[in-house]
């Protein structure tokens, strides 16, 4: 449970600042990545942080999520196993007795 | 004494990382559909934004865009209003009921360039190191500037001529076929001793353009036959078979073949040999195109002849390779030679890393001119069709 707490936390954290950055209006700085600079040096480190953000958004925080339902999934599945197969056992004690 | 690892925790742990596995390979599989779209879809936000750009009532966010472009490299400036061109005589042709607003757009770029051109000089367009040396050349011309503004006016008189600027049409032409038969290998500068095969691939299909506008498209058939023997026996990289990037006016290789000329230079060589131009896509598609999960991306060096970033290129993505500057003209190739698959690719990868403004209109990653670049590749079709290639052209 902690471990998924913490995956959400963090996909949660990624999509946090990715949507602070959009606000301070850090997307129209990506220039970068064709070379094409902005003016001002601040706007530089906006632009990269946001790409940054921006890929831990799309590509680490989904990842992140889907392996904590998955994980709740397996979880859910695991305890139905062990439930249908405790009766099952303990007729084979009583018969074997 | 410890007895070894908790098999508990070595299970949890190793369920973890399986979870991780699994939900890495489902995301990557999925993620390209939730940035997939046509190329209608993307070409008619950007085209409302660079015909809003050259029309009245645009020249503030204009001259805001050119000067951006201008900090990072003038002759950028010269490119955007050329794909601009090239993009609204394909759309004047598409879109008939829209013709009027697209020519008047480009005559507008036009007559700018020529102005421009009247008071400034050809060192407008180039950057500072132009006037280091005297060009080698007696006519002192670049092909670079020469060619972009000729392939401008010969787009405008084939999608519809107007009289008006048929002798300069003919006169830029007939320039840069003096240029390039001047040439000791049919090669013209763009920069002193500086020759690019981009530049001169783009004066090629200008001179094809301005012949077909004037009903004669095999009017330098001739030429265009003896600068393709001529560029196979000089300027093809003898390794990996493709046209390398520039060259001394003698036809010394400088740079080796790299991407961001390669793609254009195949698109401009469909109208002047056509199984040239082909087998050069094909070469360009095995050695530089990338795709992984329905995404793709083009490397701006074929692996075994690496080369450095620069200001035309952009930065590289380590590991894969991508280059920004050349997927976006992979782009126009792709489109050039039908390739849907790549096409595709390459527009999901656009959603993903392009960082789409005000709905499309722009793309924050690049600048005015890869704006231009994206229109004119998913404009593209009917201006080659015109100029006597058979082309799908679907859109």
């Amino acid at each position: 449970m902690t471990i998924r707490r913490a995956a959400a936390g963090t996909a949660i954290a990624i999509a946090a600042g990715l949507a602070l950055l959009h606000l301070a209006g850090a997307r129209a700085h990506v220039g970068l990545l064709s070379g094409t600079l902005p003016a001002a040096r601040l706007d530089v480190g906006l632009g990269a942080a946001y790409v940054l953000g921006w890929f831990g958004a799309v590509l680490v925080a989904p990842i992140v999520v889907l392996a904590v339902l998955v994980d709740a999934a397996w979880g859910k599945l695991a305890g139905r196993l062990q439930r249908w197969r405790a009766p099952r056992r303990s007729v084979d004690v009583v018969n074997n007795d | 004494m410890d007895g070894g690892a908790d098999p508990h925790s070595l299970m949890r742990w190793v369920r973890g990382v399986g979870c991780l596995i699994v939900a890495a390979v489902l995301w990557t599989a999925s993620l390209h559909l939730w940035f997939a779209r046509g190329p209608d879809a993307v070409a008619a936000p950007l085209a409302e934004r660079q015909l809003a750009l050259w029309e009245p009532g645009g020249e503030r966010a204009l001259e805001a865009s050119v000067g951006q472009l201008r900090r990072a490299n003038p002759e950028w400036d010269l490119m955007a209003r050329t794909f601009a061109v090239l993009a609204f005589a394909n759309l004047a042709l598409r879109a008939p009921e829209q013709r009027a607003r697209y020519l008047a757009a480009i005559d507008r770029i036009v007559d700018r360039t020529s102005r421009d051109l009247a008071r400034a000089g050809l060192h407008e367009f180039l950057l500072p190191y132009g006037r280091a040396r005297p060009f080698v050349d007696a006519g002192g011309r670049s092909l670079f500037v020469d060619g972009e503004l000729a392939l401008m006016i010969a787009a405008r008189q084939l999608v519809e001529r107007d009289p008006g600027r048929r002798a300069a049409a003919r006169s830029w032409s007939e320039r840069i076929v003096a240029q390039l038969e001047r040439g000791p290998t049919l090669l013209g500068e763009s920069y002193p001793d500086e020759v690019w095969i981009f530049c001169n691939t783009v004066a090629l299909a200008a001179v094809r353009l301005h012949d077909a506008s004037e009903g004669a498209p095999d009017r330098h058939a001739e030429l265009f036959r003896r600068w393709v023997a001529s560029a196979r026996a000089t300027v093809v990289d003898r390794g990996v078979g493709l046209l390398v990037a520039r060259t001394t006016l003698d036809g010394a290789t400088v740079e080796g073949p790299e991407g961001s000329t390669l793609w254009l230079a195949a698109a401009m060589l469909r109208i002047v040999d056509d199984d040239f131009a082909r087998e050069q896509y094909a070469r360009a598609r095995a050695e530089l195109g990338g795709s992984f999960a329905g995404f793709g991306w083009a490397r701006e060096w074929p692996a075994p002849l690496p080369g450095g970033d620069d200001v035309d290129s952009g930065p590289t993505i380590p590991i894969v390779g991508a280059n920004a500057g050349s997927s976006g003209l992979a782009l126009v190739a792709a489109r050039a030679f039908d390739d849907d698959r790549f096409t595709g690719e390459l527009l999901a990868s656009l959603g993903l890393a392009g960082f789409p403004l005000d709905g499309g209109a722009r793309y924050a990653a690049g600048n005015q001119l890869a704006d231009a670049v994206m229109l004119y590749a998913l404009a593209s079709g009917p201006l080659w069709q015109r100029a006597g290639l058979a082309t799908r052209g679907a859109w």
